[in-house]
């Protein structure tokens, strides 16, 4: 299996005036083409400098982030980002917040204007194509900022804590929906995220993040049968990995 | 619907206010004579009525100069206070140093020029009012356009890069439209700062406009000049307000409009 992005001893240092913040310290892992790579750990670990490595939004103090094959050194193009925050234009509704991955890109609109009317429905949206963001929930607001990160079919999906705003029910809906997406088109994900069982359910590889410095402190391959269902969250060794991570983590 | 401790939506009782400000004005027709105030120091609203029958002529002819005076402000100040946003925001360098000292021009009391700028420019060129205004006006529009240029979530800029945005598309599609709501704020509050402005400007040129007709009046011991005066005034401030809240709806669907930043 070939690996879409590739850390090696990634080093970041963030000077706050005379203070040095030792935001992540020799992370080394790889993240394999078509695997679906979770990250963990509580706040302040560094999990949102590491996406922003990989997205080539910061460049690392120390060693190398490698994305398909080549060092990353300016902001990556070839990504679907959703950060946790929607981020939204509020003067654009919904299907327009999603063409703008397209207007960027400088391709033809009408070309994609179908292609996003699908991706709303998928996400769930269908109806609210023309709303603007005020007009939606949170959690249909996050639909809109997925889909986005799809329209452009990236074949690398970066994804910082999005559902960390959504209410449990919500979460976990989601969780199904991404999922599916994902199983149909086949990406790369790399996503992180402060909740262990959400780490768990998603992930083929569960990264365990500790902080002060933000470093790796264990890798767990989760080992559960696709596709996973809401069951399955109930099964003694959905709830063994969880209590291995939450020790791995140091919660008491 | 939103109703006050007593009922009521606030819009659906316009009809109250009315009836109100007309029952203010009877009162204050029967009051005036009553007391046996002479009309130089209140005139009743039947003597300003007559006034603006008598010299309706007179008020629109000073009328014209002070609207010229204070849309040539307000534009001139609306264009400089946005360029000057514009470098600010985009210039690392005037960011450094003009921005943390516009505070402090801020709280230069602009008024207080008006005499010198009549000096430089002449009392009797109509720029030297223009000027004025324009000096009055265009703060709020300097602050509010660099806030909407600059108040863009850091993400949204992250999400542009990693979309391939270059500056110029980053402007168009994210900056721009950002600061729509933030220049309109920033059109208010200098129409209203344009309008203080033109007038004070005619207060010491004394040469026009309804600045100058009511200096003139007062030392006629002309009050229900001073008060027809007044009221046109009003009324062009007002009408010059409404326009920009109407382009403000019309350019901004998706929300209402915030408030005027003050300094
Ligand atoms: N721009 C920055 N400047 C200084 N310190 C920062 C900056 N960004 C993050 N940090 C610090 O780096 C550490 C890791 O932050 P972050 O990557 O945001 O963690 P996480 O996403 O896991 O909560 C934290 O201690 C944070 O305070
Ligand atoms: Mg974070």
């Amino acid at each position: 299996m070939a690996s879409v992005i590739q850390y090696d001893k990634v080093r970041k240092i963030y000077n706050s005036g005379d203070d040095e913040v030792v935001a992540l310290q020799e992370v080394s892992f790889s993240v394999g083409e078509g695997e679906f790579v979770t990250v963990v750990g509580r706040s302040g670990c560094g999990k949102t400098t590491l996406l922003k490595l990989t997205a080539g939004l910061l460049q690392p103090s120390g060693g190398a982030v490698q994305v398909a094959g080549a060092p990353v050194r300016g902001p990556l193009t070839n990504v679907g980002i959703v950060f946790q925050a929607p981020v939204l234009l509020a003067w654009r509704k919904a299907i327009d917040n999603v063409l703008l991955q397209v207007e960027a890109r400088k391709l033809r609109v009408e070309n994609y204007r179908k292609r996003a009317l699908e991706l709303l429905d998928l996400t769930g949206l269908k109806g609210f194509e023309e709303r603007y963001p005020s007009e939606l929930s949170g959690g249909m607001q996050q639909r809109v900022s997925i889909s986005r990160a799809l329209i452009h079919d990236p074949p690398l999906l970066l994804m910082d804590e999005p559902f960390g705003a959504l209410d449990a029910i919500t979460r976990d809906e989601m969780n199904l929906e991404l999922l599916r997406i994902w199983h149909e088109a086949k990406k790369t994900v790399l996503f992180i995220t402060h909740s262990i069982p959400e780490a768990v359910f998603l992930g083929d590889r569960v990264i365990v993040m500790t902080p002060r410095p933000g470093k790796v402190s264990e890798i767990v391959n989760i080992d559960l049968p696709r596709p996973r269902t809401t069951a399955l969250r109930d099964e003694p060794k959905f709830i063994s990995y969880v209590r291995q991570i939450r020790k791995s983590l140091g919660v008491r | 619907m939103n109703e006050g401790a007593y009922g009521g939506t606030p819009f659906g009782g316009i009809k109250w206010s009315v009836l109100f400000f007309l029952c203010l004005l009877v009162l204050w027709q029967l009051v005036v004579p009553f007391l046996g105030l002479p009309s130089y120091l209140l005139p009743t609203p039947a003597q300003i009525v007559e006034e603006f029958g008598k010299r309706g002529g007179l008020l629109m002819s000073q009328f014209l100069p002070t609207f010229y005076e204070t849309i040539l402000g307000f534009l001139l100040g609306v264009a400089v206070g946005v360029s000057a946003g514009l470098g600010i925001v985009y210039s690392r360098f005037l960011w450094l140093t003009i921005y943390p000292s516009l505070v402090v021009v801020g709280s230069i009391p602009r008024v207080a020029i008006a005499p010198l700028i009549l000096i430089w420019l002449g009392i009797d060129s109509l720029w030297s009012k223009v000027t004025i205004a324009f000096l009055v006006a265009f703060f709020p529009m300097v602050i509010n356009s660099i806030v909407g240029f600059s108040q863009v979530e850091t993400e949204m800029l992250d999400l542009a890069k990693t979309m391939g945005m270059g500056r110029w598309m980053e402007f168009r599609k994210i900056r721009l439209p950002n600061s729509i709501p933030y220049l309109f704020a920033g059109f208010k509050a200098s129409i209203a700062l344009a309008v203080i402005g033109a007038v004070v400007a005619e207060f010491v040129a004394g040469q026009k406009g309804l600045g100058y007709l009511i200096v003139v009046a007062n030392n006629d011991l002309n009050a229900p000049l001073i008060f027809a005066s007044i009221i046109v005034l009003s009324a062009m401030s007002l009408g010059l307000f409404g326009i920009i809240v109407g382009l403000e709806k019309m350019l901004m669907p998706w929300r209402r409009g915030i408030q005027p930043s003050e300094l």
